[in-house]
């Protein structure tokens, strides 16, 4: 396909603002998938993904375009959409030449849109800006359109009218990504140039990349070097993605598609990477590149101890296909033995926990999830904490710094109070607002990724009846004044629910942790007491008085089969909890953490 | 040593705290029911060929209800299809309500040698909450007949914790049963789900007395009984020196039993079974030569382990403590056996632990512990 013939773009949209549906339209449209293999959410196809609604992996589909006598080759990028997967998203707009901006006329230009809107104007992509659902009575066609008009700075027409439900307006739509969207500019008889935007794992052939070339051709035969290992590979197979990949002679300037290299790991075909002709010396990277690098981490471990090779297998198995997941083995002395693994952000950590217990059959306990913090020492090192309970003895430690973030809200004006009640709660400062339209404001605030890795976005919601929306980006790291909680059982430290917290925030904490383990931790054969204490300080303590009385009166008549059945549940329970000392903790207890109120 | 069981399902009414199979509403038992337990016996006869019975208990509902006449025939045929030893300790329950003297006289006439008294308390209140049918007065008159008989061994049922009693009534009751007998089964009442006590708790109709005062009955109780001369041999019985009951310990020791008529458990060979529960069905299946079994259970190594560590816990005697460690090599149980001896829970006496007194409270929590540290091995995911 000649490149003037060719067009790259993506769908911006907010979760439920009608991204899969109009990417379905699309597709029936242009004769891409054969109805009998029509479904819904056809580029989604993990069942997480279908379950959830929402986008994981990107997704690349090629489609064919009649327009009067010509041909043009359109391909969609659908990309994740959540701020765990930033990274991502950004490679994939920086795949493309344009981007629909679609809107529910019914809710509005949201957070999440937003940001990604801004990296998408960052990478110079034209945007196409596309109101959905106006078959909806509640749409607000003439408010949003304003909106979307102060945003991007265009005049009313510009924004096209659809309903992708009922495929209103489709037609006209894909008219116009051929109109507007630039073709692309590269040529094949330049050097090559591609980029890796993302990968996936085949067990028979390696690591498969999704690729946009650039300048150059991509052909088999052909040696590539990737740039950022300096790794040389052979070119085994290139496509195009129909509903399944499509082997190619070959994918030349503007082009995307896939391609087979015997990458033996995922982790070598990096997202952001650029793939070269393995002669040419000089060639520089396109820009952009990072490696990923994970923003919280929490401990997992098995609750059957016996199950720790499984769960070794099933994270080997995972990573083969998430670059972005990393583990180490670590032992708990309340835990056991299990892995600190390292996620993009909380969806992200509960995506790969689902995985592991749906698709490995496993049953996890997760630790409180915690950030990287930096640790500056007295003798003036550094060192990197993930794992609270490894923080360095506090005479040792000169400061310690913690990851900041900079959020955007979007919130109708009512809901401004309570939430900036919120931000000041988590430790956040107010930078400054902006009016989107009569009705909402985008608030921008600096805070720290701890307070809002749980809960957050919740609370978000709940206080603004899911009106108001959120978005982050990493920003830096500063000074905190934060000190280690720990939870001691009868004396003994319980390393997996030590947590770092602020010190304004640290009483709280200490007393509900220990008023609600008194309720989680059932009573025993001898007194239990809990402390929440910061270093040799107890803050918080709490008694669980002993049994008095548990036994079986009656044991006659022969009926045996009863009480034993009912001693070898009791015996399964026991041995599914965690002993610290001579203390049984039932599991519930280190799960609560993970949801206690801050 | 193995001992036979006979269930009499049958009662004037049902008491509202009784979780055993029974059914109220009947002045005698049934003769198709008498039938199918002599045909039942007749067929396990073949079962049990070679066992030698030491002991035999009838008990309900209410046997007693059972006239001196279906008694004996009852005696009769068991003697005639099974091989009974020398002196077979023969045991029948007994309702205050239900028994006469002549009745007792006939009952020891055809071979009774032991009467367990449903008692309860000997406060007509409690009795009245307990929904027992007879009065205190009854109740001592049993006893007394009983002696008067030449009953070789004479046990008595007492509740602690009926609503509203106090250790003033509570010494009453106790005070005036314990000369006259020589065993005592002293239980916390239980309230069992399905009881229509169990329903009346929830709704808040019946307060149960705390815990903490609960407790303090039950120990105090058990103390008054000790000081009466009787010994503590299992967690909810006593008895005078010789006087231990022969059936019940079998149970403890895993011991093998036949047990006949509807809901009767049996264990033979580390196989357990159960007849049908409901009586009516129960006679059907006996009388058209269908299996009355309604469940077995074949029980693996780890049950069997389990059972006696369960069971022998339970009594005076306790658990041989090498038996225990051979259990578990790590050492692991040593560690706890230890702590809980320290703890005051258990009590080390030459080669065995045993529950203390107080630990006999906690026979539940503690075993749970025991149980926990038995190392057999665990199904692996996959």
């Amino acid at each position: 396909m000649e490149g003037n013939r060719i067009r790259n773009f993506c769908i911006i949209a907010h979760i439920d603002h009608g991204k899969s549906t109009l990417a379905d339209r699309l597709l029936e449209l242009t004769d891409t998938i054969p109805s009998k293999d029509m479904r819904d959410q056809v580029l989604d196809n993990m069942p997480l993904e279908r379950e959830r609604g929402i986008t994981i992996k990107s997704h690349a589909i090629t489609m064919y375009y009649h327009q009067r006598d010509e041909v043009f080759e359109l391909n969609l990028i659908d990309t994740p959409g959540h701020v765990d997967f930033t990274y991502e998203v950004s490679r994939s707009l920086a795949a493309c030449e344009g981007a629909i901006l679609l809107v529910d006329a019914s809710q509005g230009v949201e957070a999440q849109t937003l940001s990604n809107l801004y990296m998408a104007i960052e990478n110079n992509l034209e945007i196409v800006p596309v109101l959905n659902k106006i078959d909806l009575k509640a749409a607000r066609i003439d408010d949003v359109t304003e909106q979307m008009c102060d945003i991007l700075g265009c005049s009313p027409d510009e924004v096209l009218k659809v309903s992708a439900k009922e495929g209103w307006g489709v037609k006209e739509l894909l008219e116009e990504v051929v109109r507007r969207i630039p073709a692309p500019d590269g040529t094949s008889h330049n050097p090559l140039k591609a980029l890796i935007f993302d990968s996936t794992f085949d067990q028979y052939r390696g690591a498969v990349a999704y690729v946009r070339v650039f300048d150059g051709e991509l052909k088999p035969g052909m040696k590539v070097r990737l740039l950022s290992t300096g790794n040389v590979y052979e070119v085994m197979e290139v496509g195009v993605f129909q509903l399944r990949m499509v082997p190619r002679q070959t994918l030349i300037a503007g082009e995307v598609g896939y391609m087979v290299a015997g990458i033996k790991n995922i982790v070598d075909a990096n997202v952001g990477d650029t793939v070269v002709d393995a002669s040419d010396d000089k060639a520089s990277p396109l820009p952009g590149y990072r490696r990923l690098k994970p923003m919280v981490y929490s401990g997992l471990y098995p609750t059957d101890g016996e199950h720790f090779e499984v769960l070794r297998e099933a994270l080997l198995k995972l990573r083969l296909n998430d670059a972005a997941l990393t583990f180490e083995p670590e032992t708990s002395q309340a835990l056991g033995f299990g892995f600190r693994c390292g996620f993009l952000g909380l969806l992200h950590m509960e995506i790969v926990q689902e995985r592991l217990e749906r698709e490995y059959g496993l049953s996890l306990i997760a630790t409180v999830p915690s950030v990287r913090y930096r640790v500056v020492l007295k003798d003036g090192s550094t060192v990197d904490v993930e794992n609270p309970a490894h923080l360095p003895d506090p005479l040792r430690i000169e400061h310690i710094e913690e990851p900041f973030v900079v959020a955007q809200i979007v919130t109708p004006i009512e809901y401004i109070d309570p939430l900036m009640r919120l931000v000041k709660e988590r430790r956040g400062a107010y930078r400054r607002s902006e009016m989107l339209d009569s009705r909402r404001t985008l608030i921008i605030c600096d805070l720290p990724l701890a307070e809002i890795l749980v809960d957050f976005h919740d609370r978000v919601k709940s206080l603004s009846k899911g009106y108001a929306s959120f978005d982050y980006d990493f920003s830096g790291y500063q000074p905190s004044e934060l000190v280690k909680l720990d939870i001691l059982v009868n004396g003994d430290p319980v390393d997996a629910l030590s947590v770092i917290v602020h010190k304004d925030k640290v009483h709280r904490w200490g007393k509900q942790i220990a008023a609600k383990l008194k309720d989680l931790i059932p009573r025993q054969l001898f007194q239990v007491v809990i402390q929440a204490a910061v270093g040799s300080r107890v803050i918080a303590r709490e008694t669980i008085s002993p049994l008095r009385k548990n036994v079986t009166a009656k044991c006659y008549g022969g009926d045996i089969t009863r009480k034993r059945k009912l001693l070898e549940r009791q015996r399964e329970g026991k041995r599914r909890m965690k002993s610290i000392g001579k203390v049984t903790i039932p599991q519930e207890a280190f799960l609560y953490l993970l949801r206690v109120e801050r | 040593m193995a001992g036979i069981y006979v269930h009499i399902p049958f009662c004037l009414s049902k008491c509202p705290y009784c979780g055993f199979y029974s059914e109220g509403g009947h002045e005698r038992i049934p003769r198709s029911y008498l039938e199918a337990l002599a045909v039942d016996a007749a067929r396990e006869a073949c079962h049990w060929n070679g066992y030698r019975f030491e002991s035999i208990y009838i008990g309900g509902g209410t046997p007693s209800l059972l006239s001196a006449h279906d008694l004996e025939k009852l005696l009769d045929l068991l003697s005639n299809s099974f091989c009974l030893n020398d002196n077979p300790e023969i045991t029948i329950e007994a309702n205050p309500a239900t028994l006469n003297q002549v009745q007792l006289r006939q009952y020891v006439k055809v071979g009774i040698g032991r009467i367990s008294v449903g008692v309860q308390s000997l406060v007509s209140a409690e009795l009245g909450s307990l929904g027992r049918q007879h009065s205190p007065a009854q109740a001592v008159a049993l006893l007394n007949w009983a002696r008067e008989a030449g009953i070789d061994s004479i046990s008595a049922d007492v509740i602690v914790g009926i609503p509203d009693q106090t250790h003033e009534t509570l010494a009453w009751s106790l005070t005036m049963i314990l000369s006259r007998i020589d065993h005592i089964s002293c239980y916390m009442l239980s309230i069992d789900e399905g009881t229509s006590l169990y329903l009346d708790v929830r709704l808040g109709r019946v307060a149960l007395p705390s815990e903490r005062h609960l407790v303090a009955l039950y120990r105090w109780a058990a103390r008054l009984i000790e000081d009466s001369g009787f010994e503590h041999y299992e967690i909810s019985n006593w008895c005078r020196p010789g006087h231990a009951c022969r059936h019940n310990q079998n149970y403890w020791s895993r011991g093998e039993y036949l047990g006949l008529g509807a809901g009767a458990h049996s264990h033979r060979k580390n196989r357990r079974y159960m007849k049908v529960k409901d009586w009516r069905r129960y006679v059907d299946s006996v009388l058209r030569h269908s299996s009355p079994i309604a469940r077995v259970e074949h029980l693996s190594p780890e049950q069997v382990l389990l059972e006696e560590l369960m069971l022998r816990l339970r009594t005076s005697r306790g658990i041989n403590i090498k038996w225990l460690e051979e259990l578990t090599p790590d050492g692991r149980c040593s560690h706890l056996i230890d702590d809980l001896v320290t703890s005051g829970l258990l009590v080390k006496t030459d080669e065995n632990i045993s529950l203390s007194p107080r630990g006999m409270l906690l026979e539940r929590a503690i075993t749970e512990k025991l149980a926990a540290q038995l190392s057999i091995s665990q199904p692996l995911l996959r």
